[in-house]
């Protein structure tokens, strides 16, 4: 079964973390039970393999032990921090394993749900596109081409490199970087618009 | 180059951000967010708008239970006594009490904490991170007799004080065990937590550790009225000790 998560109370990861912080084993516990299958999500988007995406969060949340200090609450959201945390190790790892990864079917195989996330009609688009609506910047974001889009989605939830979404977009690499660019610069604009982001 | 000019700064944090910077620059990027709150800020919010981006995204199966297994078995080991049971291991700072002296007192008894932290962190409700002790600000104060009385200990980034009685303590009814922080070029103490309890306790701290107790030298613990927040402490001090940086 395919879970989806709200985002946790970020009151509750600040005060989590900074008791981890202090080596408070409890604390660490209740952060991994409130933000590890959200967290799940984040690496598997990245790495469409269930174990891998598994050794992300066990590696994420060793680190989130040894680093909890670390966060900062002046700079930013403990569960952006958070995200951060398992994005950055997902695309370490699928960067080390390139050419045997972003292939749904290398998983194990076990899990219908995970396959029909991976198939089409379900990919990085529609999940940039859900993203947005939930979010409600449709009418702002429907200033890009589908291209432009897709060249966002492929690497924000990818983690691809603006080589490797070039190759997949069969489009030169400048003009890959321009569209992911331009997407992100409305995407930008689009959520201080909406308040959705107040930095 | 320049990489605080605005343009530049935002499109690297754009890309740190997205984790297309190759890996030299990334490395070479991070090393300028280290060192600059401007660029820190700038990564931080294209983080927090690419975080939008989660809002909405398909979920996944949750993670098997073998992860959170592997998460405390890489941590703690199979032998370490699950969450909730710290505390069993205890005695080592108040045995030593009969030898301290002032001033070497003082120095041993820092030096004695900052290794209770490294090998017994339990003792603190904190558990073994790696050989190293995790950088704290930690404090031993002795009362006048030079006996150790109550140690102390925070995170260098965290937002809560760990105290823990050495002796009994006991505040009478109405009163809150208050610590407060000085250092050698400005006496004047200041107010950083208190508790009521006498017991081992993490008083939540207004600010970072860092920023509170960084120029800091001396800590001291007095008795006041539960209902004030006295900009001044009752003197003289229940007890005393410096306030040590370690790492």
């Amino acid at each position: 079964m395919v879970h989806r998560t709200d985002q946790p109370d970020n009151e509750d990861l600040a005060r989590w973390l900074s008791r981890v912080a202090l080596g408070d084993r409890h604390a660490f516990e209740q952060l991994y039970r409130a933000t590890s299958t959200y967290l799940m999500a984040v690496a598997w988007r990245v790495l469409q393999h269930r174990d891998l995406a598994e050794e992300v969060l066990q590696d994420s949340f060793v680190k989130v032990w040894h680093s909890a200090g670390l966060y900062d609450a002046r700079l930013g959201l403990p569960m952006t921090w958070l995200i951060n945390v398992v994005r950055n190790r997902a695309i370490d790892l699928r960067r080390s394993r390139a050419n045997s990864l972003i292939n749904p079917h290398g998983d194990s195989g076990d899990d219908s749900a995970l396959h029909s996330l991976a198939s089409p009609g379900a990919g990085p688009e529609q999940w940039l596109d859900s993203a947005i609506r939930q979010i409600g910047i449709q009418e702002c974001m429907g200033q890009l081409t589908a291209t432009q889009r897709q060249a966002l989605a492929l690497v924000y939830y990818q983690g691809l490199t603006h080589v490797e979404a070039a190759q997949a977009l069969e489009a030169p690499l400048g003009t890959t970087k321009a569209w992911v660019r331009r997407g992100l610069d409305y995407l930008k604009t689009c959520l201080k618009g909406r308040g959705v982001v107040t930095t | 180059m320049n990489y605080l000019q605005s343009e530049r700064l935002d499109a690297l944090a754009r890309a740190h951000a997205l984790g297309t910077l190759s890996p030299r620059a990334a490395r070479r990027f991070a090393r300028v967010v280290a060192s600059s709150a401007v660029a820190a800020r700038a990564v931080t919010e294209w983080q927090q708008l690419l975080g939008a981006l989660e809002r909405g995204a398909p979920g996944s199966p949750p993670p098997r239970p073998q992860v959170w297994a592997d998460v405390q078995r890489r941590l703690f080991g199979r032998d370490l006594p699950v969450p909730g049971s710290v505390g069993a291991a205890r005695g080592g700072a108040g045995s030593a009490a009969g030898w301290l002296r002032w001033p070497i007192g003082l120095v041993a008894g820092a030096a004695l904490l900052w290794a209770t932290l490294a090998l017994r962190p339990q003792m603190f409700g904190m558990e073994p991170l790696s050989a190293a002790a995790p950088a704290s600000y930690v404090g031993v104060l002795q009362d006048s007799q030079g006996r150790a009385l109550l140690a102390t200990a925070a995170r260098r980034h965290g937002l809560v004080l760990t105290v823990r009685p050495l002796r009994p303590l006991a505040p009478a009814p109405g009163q809150a065990l208050t610590i407060w922080a000085w250092n050698d070029t400005d006496a004047t103490p200041r107010r950083i937590g208190a508790w009521t309890t006498g017991q081992t306790a993490e008083i939540a701290l207004p600010g970072q550790a860092e920023a509170l107790l960084g120029s800091m030298t001396h800590l001291g613990l007095s008795s006041e009225p539960v209902s004030a927040a006295p900009a001044a402490p009752t003197r003289p001090f229940i007890a005393e000790g410096p306030c040590a940086k370690v790492w």
